[in-house]
């Protein structure tokens, strides 16, 4: 055996069973755009819960070589490949995500007072203008939707729009969905304020009637009912949500309630960070849409903000007892944080005017209307 | 400052998005073209393929009046030599249909599925060079089941056959064309108060349960004539709490109406000085608090 042998072997060896000399520059961009997420959640906490697994999922994907999101030569997908196909392509997560939902919500301020059902609505103006303005820019019917439902920020509803439609455009969708949510208490106030007079700030609302556990416990048939008839391609998302809803206001599946709330929850979420994570490959991520989608994403959440609040305004004019239009801009169904921002503006206002519960009706509605903005789009492409 | 810094974002974001307008073309690959598969039944052909703007698939039946239908196929064409042929409009893309007929003879080509509307117009070249593409003069007609049928009458050597020569043999390229912009623009109209109609539906249906489950729950409140008791009402209060005199009662609920009306005003007219309630509040929380001392005045009671 020669010296030359082995200089080739180790040569060999290099080249093609480790990843130092097909490291790309793209690909270093791409472990640099991990860290800097992984930064957002750990030191700033934004969003940690997701944005950590979607951060290492970046992180992974991005060394040379790797087998996590291929397919083996037998062609069985490898480790986050595998999450992927069966929970994100397969449309499981998305839901599974809706059922812990609907077993952590309260719909009780919803029902006490359904009006503010069409803030929910009007909150869905970005989503349309979006898909709208994107299409300016080359992107196809699918695209668009699926670039437009970001600003209902709702991260499983976008997931699931995007797993749907676009699938390709999934990591940089989700991502621009969830840090835009975790950006919601800097994007919204200066609209908030913006939008609205000192005066108008001051409106203090009436105390939310009571509402029986009968009632909570209805809720969710007639709605489900009432959504799936008139939308039916929402119903895997509408279904699961109501369902688990359902399960937590019927009290007597507590430990399944609480499963979907917390241990399930926990679980698809990790898969779900990963999963989406892992399709941000230096290749597939670094060109000119996923900018254009982090550009536009901001400007749907603007426009979701002001349609709510807009809503809100035309609403005072036709109602006796007005309503504050500061919880207009909680109809995106970011649950609870714009709830929250409406909230901690109304105090800036007046430190002993509470809108926290008023702001969770518009909140919730927005989950509902984003999901039912979803479901337009799927049937549009059907 | 973090307005501020809004506010630079959104000028600085258009300037950013407009600049980035022009290399759309970079990713602008037509990544949904479409790719049919056909298939024969009886002298016609279908086409098989899922359009753009769409995820399932539809079907195109292909049809030869006083000729004889001998091949359809999808139609390659380079769009850099069609500048004026925007793909987005040709949701199916472009078909070549080849039909055999008597030399220089007429014959009606029909296209038609469930997938075409009455604005559904059929397109292709118009001049015997290739050259020109543009409406071909199809008639649109609606047929039942939803289907609409495409029909262009193409002479033999005239100007819609391909080969432009009378020699027995047809070559028709169309393409079904249906306006992208109207149809986006259409449809966001429609689904943006398609969503207000289902949370206005919601709204009525949680409006008239809601009205159903208070009036229920006032019911059930109510005493039954049954469940009367014959003499007084046994209040659960505790015995030694003092009751509570009627003007008491009334100063109270004035009071607190005053301050309810004093936050109207101030949510109407801007703040007002808390420190300063009116005389009937200030008299109602006098009588209130008046009312409670005994209670808590063990000394007294000794």
């Amino acid at each position: 055996m020669s010296w030359d042998y082995v200089f080739e072997l180790i040569k060999s060896i290099l080249i093609t069973q480790t990843g130092i000399p097909s490291l790309s520059i793209k690909e270093v961009v791409m472990l640099l755009v991990a860290l800097f997420f992984l930064y957002l959640a750990v030191a700033k906490g934004y969003e940690p819960l997701l944005l950590v697994p979607i951060g290492f999922g970046i992180f992974l994907v991005n060394f040379p070589l790797v087998p996590l999101m291929g397919f083996t030569e037998q062609g069985a997908p490898e480790l986050i490949r595998a999450f992927f196909k069966y929970g994100v392509e397969w449309e499981i997560i998305p839901c599974v995500i809706f059922l812990g939902l609907g077993a952590m919500t309260d719909f009780g301020p919803l029902i006490a007072n359904p009006k503010t059902l069409i803030i929910g609505a009007g909150a869905q103006l970005g989503v349309f203008i979006t898909y709208i303005g994107v299409l300016f820019f080359g992107f196809t019917l699918k695209e668009a939707a699926s670039v437009g439902i970001i600003g209902g920020a709702d991260g499983p509803t976008t997931i699931y729009l995007t797993a749907k439609l676009a699938p390709h455009l999934l990591g940089a969708n989700a991502l621009a969905a969830y840090s835009y949510m975790a950006m919601v208490p800097l994007i919204q106030p200066p609209i908030m304020r913006l939008m609205t007079t000192k005066s108008q700030r001051l409106i203090r609302m009436r105390q939310l009637r009571p509402v029986s556990a009968r009632e909570k416990l209805l809720f969710p048939l007639i709605a489900a009912v009432l959504i799936i008839l008139l939308v039916p391609a929402v119903a895997p998302l509408m279904g699961m949500f109501m369902f688990g809803n359902f399960m937590r206001e019927s009290l007597v599946v507590k430990r399944l309630s609480d499963t979907a709330q917390n241990a399930l929850m926990n679980i698809v979420t990790i898969f779900l960070g990963l999963s989406v994570g892992a399709t941000m490959q230096a290749e597939v991520f670094l060109n000119w849409k996923p900018l254009l989608i982090f550009g536009f994403g901001l400007a749907d959440f603007v426009v979701c903000t002001f349609g709510g609040i807009l809503t809100v305004h035309i609403m005072n004019l036709f109602l006796k007892e007005k309503i504050n239009p500061l919880i207009g801009s909680a109809g995106i169904s970011a649950v609870p944080m714009s709830a929250r921002v409406s909230q901690v503006e109304g105090m800036r206002a007046d430190p002993n005017n509470w809108l926290l519960m008023h702001a969770m009706g518009p909140n919730l509605a927005g989950v509902i209307g984003s999901a039912a903005a979803a479901g337009m789009f799927i049937a549009m492409f059907q | 400052m973090r307005f501020k810094q809004l506010c630079m974002g959104f000028m600085v974001m258009p300037v950013l998005l407009l600049a980035c307008a022009g290399a759309w073309a970079a990713f602008g690959e037509d990544i949904e073209k479409p790719k049919p598969e056909f298939s024969q039944q009886d002298d016609d052909r279908i086409a098989r393929l899922i359009p753009r703007g769409k995820s399932t698939a539809i079907q195109i039946r292909f049809h030869v009046e006083g000729g004889a239908l001998t091949a359809v196929s999808d139609k390659q064409y380079a769009a850099e030599n069609h500048p004026k042929v925007d793909s987005k409009n040709f949701r199916s893309d472009f078909f070549s249909i080849q039909a055999s007929a008597a030399t220089g003879a007429e014959v009606a080509v029909s296209v038609s599925s469930a997938y075409f509307t009455s604005a559904t117009d059929l397109w292709g070249p118009v001049s015997i060079d290739s050259l020109t593409w543009g409406p071909t003069g199809a008639t649109n007609t609606a047929l039942a089941d939803r289907v609409n049928r495409l029909t262009v009458k193409v002479r033999d050597g005239g100007p819609l056959d391909a080969d432009g020569t009378a020699n027995g043999r047809i070559e028709v390229i169309v393409g079904p064309r249906d306006s992208f912009w109207g149809y986006a623009l259409g449809t966001l109209l429609i689904r943006f108060f398609g969503v207000f109609i289902v949370l206005g539906v919601l709204l009525l249906g949680m409006l008239v349960s809601g009205k159903i489950f208070q009036a229920l729950e006032a019911h059930a409140l109510q005493p039954s004539a049954e469940t009367l008791p014959t003499a007084a009402p046994a209040v659960a209060q505790p015995a030694s709490t003092p009751a509570v005199a009627p003007k008491t009662v009334a100063a109270i609920a004035l009071a607190l109406y005053l301050n309810d009306a004093e936050t109207r005003l101030e949510a109407s007219t801007g703040p007002v000085d808390h420190n300063a309630p009116s005389a009937w509040a200030l008299f109602g929380r006098g009588k209130l608090m008046g009312d409670r001392m005994p209670v808590f005045d063990r000394i007294q009671k000794k």
